[in-house]
């Protein structure tokens, strides 16, 4: 067995994750192929020397591989449910560890007077109770916003569905209503006693007359999915004034006025008419 | 336009509706105010020192339930009536007649007026 062929070139670094592989070694006559070169960073090695003479183990050692992909198994920590008081049933499951925000308003204000954000990143509390107390912002004037950072899987049993509002039940702290302004000013009152279900925490009561003329806007928003509602609630309505009672003797017709007269017609014989 | 009919009297110390019904002169016109006065007719000799104040209030009523005098029941009418609130005749007021005359000032421009009288009576009498 000969001297061996030259060793394979090394492959070179194309960018940090890619690079090509080493040369491959050079055969030498019947002699036994060296060594490929070394691979680049993230590139194969090289392949081994050929040999002419088909002698068996006379070929040539692959160079060694460059530093490969690298490979990071990420595995998800453990699901963190965040359980706002309200029955809401609002879970979030954390799944990622992206910054991305998802913000879930419910509302109905669009003007509001202050934007409570309650923000986590990262991890909004896992396995703690979620300090969004939903119900705390019912009837007050502004929205309730949960932002977090982080690849949230949110899952909603949809109790917050505009149609579905009669079906919340009791313990929805969301209700469905809250971001609704029930309003201090109480002057929404809807009748909500099917939708939280005698809850006495927030009293809802159905008043007759309802100061309408209210854009109601309700919106969802969960990572970009928006779901708005706008409708103007017209809920307004009296009962007609009663009619005032009169005595039949002291109710007089006007026997209509005769402004119109015609003469009784001229006649003038003297004049052949 | 003095209609010729009197109201029903009225006695010391009571207080009703008494109303006109333009009706028969609005055509599409419609009434946008009103208002009534009240006096003591000429040459009476019942004491009323201020007659107009007897006028309560006065409205405008496009219905009104009038009492049939032959069954008792409510029959609703509509049109256009001239309402007064009147009342509160002193007793001194009692055997006089008044002149009850409503305004309607129309929304075409007329100023119609409707008058009638309404005898003054102490309760009982």
């Amino acid at each position: 067995m000969g001297g061996g062929g030259g060793r394979g070139g090394d492959g070179i670094e194309w960018d940090s994750t890619h690079g090509s592989g080493g040369g491959g070694g050079c055969g030498s006559g019947s002699n036994s192929g060296r060594a490929g070169g070394a691979g680049g960073a993230y590139g194969g090695g090289g392949g081994g020397g050929g040999s002419a003479d088909a002698v068996p183990g006379s070929i040539g050692l692959g160079g060694p591989g460059g530093q490969g992909l690298i490979v990071i198994s990420y595995t998800p920590a453990t699901g963190a449910t965040v359980n706002a008081e309200a029955s809401g049933a609002l879970e979030i499951l954390e799944i990622g560890g992206r910054v991305e925000r998802t913000a879930i308003a419910f509302g109905v204000g669009v003007s509001t007077d202050r934007r409570p954000p309650a923000e986590a990143l990262g991890g909004v509390g896992r396995s703690s109770t979620s300090p969004i107390d939903f119900t705390a912002l019912i009837g007050r004037d502004f929205w309730a916003t949960a932002e977090w950072a982080g690849a949230a899987a949110i899952i909603a049993d949809t109790p917050v569905g505009l149609e579905e509002t009669t079906s919340l039940r009791t313990g929805t702290s969301i209700y469905a209503e809250s971001g609704r302004r029930l309003t201090s000013d109480a002057q929404l009152g809807l009748d909500l006693s099917r939708t939280l279900a005698g809850d006495a925490r927030v009293p809802n009561e159905f008043q007759a007359v309802l100061r309408a003329d209210r854009l109601a806007i309700l919106e969802w928003l969960t990572g970009g999915a928006r779901i708005a509602s706008e409708g103007l609630l017209t809920l307004e309505w009296q009962d007609p004034p009663a009619l005032l009672l009169v005595s039949h003797g002291r109710l007089l017709r006007s026997p209509a006025r005769i402004r119109i007269l015609a003469g009784p017609g001229s006649r003038h014989p003297f004049r052949g008419g | 336009m003095r209609i010729a009919t009197p109201f029903d009297p009225i006695e010391v110390g009571e207080v009703d509706y008494f109303a006109f019904d333009f009706t028969p002169d609005m055509g599409a016109a419609t009434i946008v105010s009103t208002s009534w006065t009240c006096a003591l007719g000429p040459y009476e000799t019942a004491i009323d020192p201020t007659p107009q104040s007897r006028v309560l209030s006065a409205s405008l009523q496009t219905a009104l339930q009038v009492r049939s005098p032959m069954d008792g029941s409510l029959q609703t009418r509509t049109g256009s009536f001239s309402v007064g609130w009147i009342g509160g005749m002193p007793a001194s007021a009692s055997g006089g007649t008044y002149i009850l005359e409503a305004t309607a000032n129309l929304s075409d421009g007329r100023v119609l007026k409707l008058n009638a009288t309404a005898q003054c009576k102490l309760p009982g009498s």
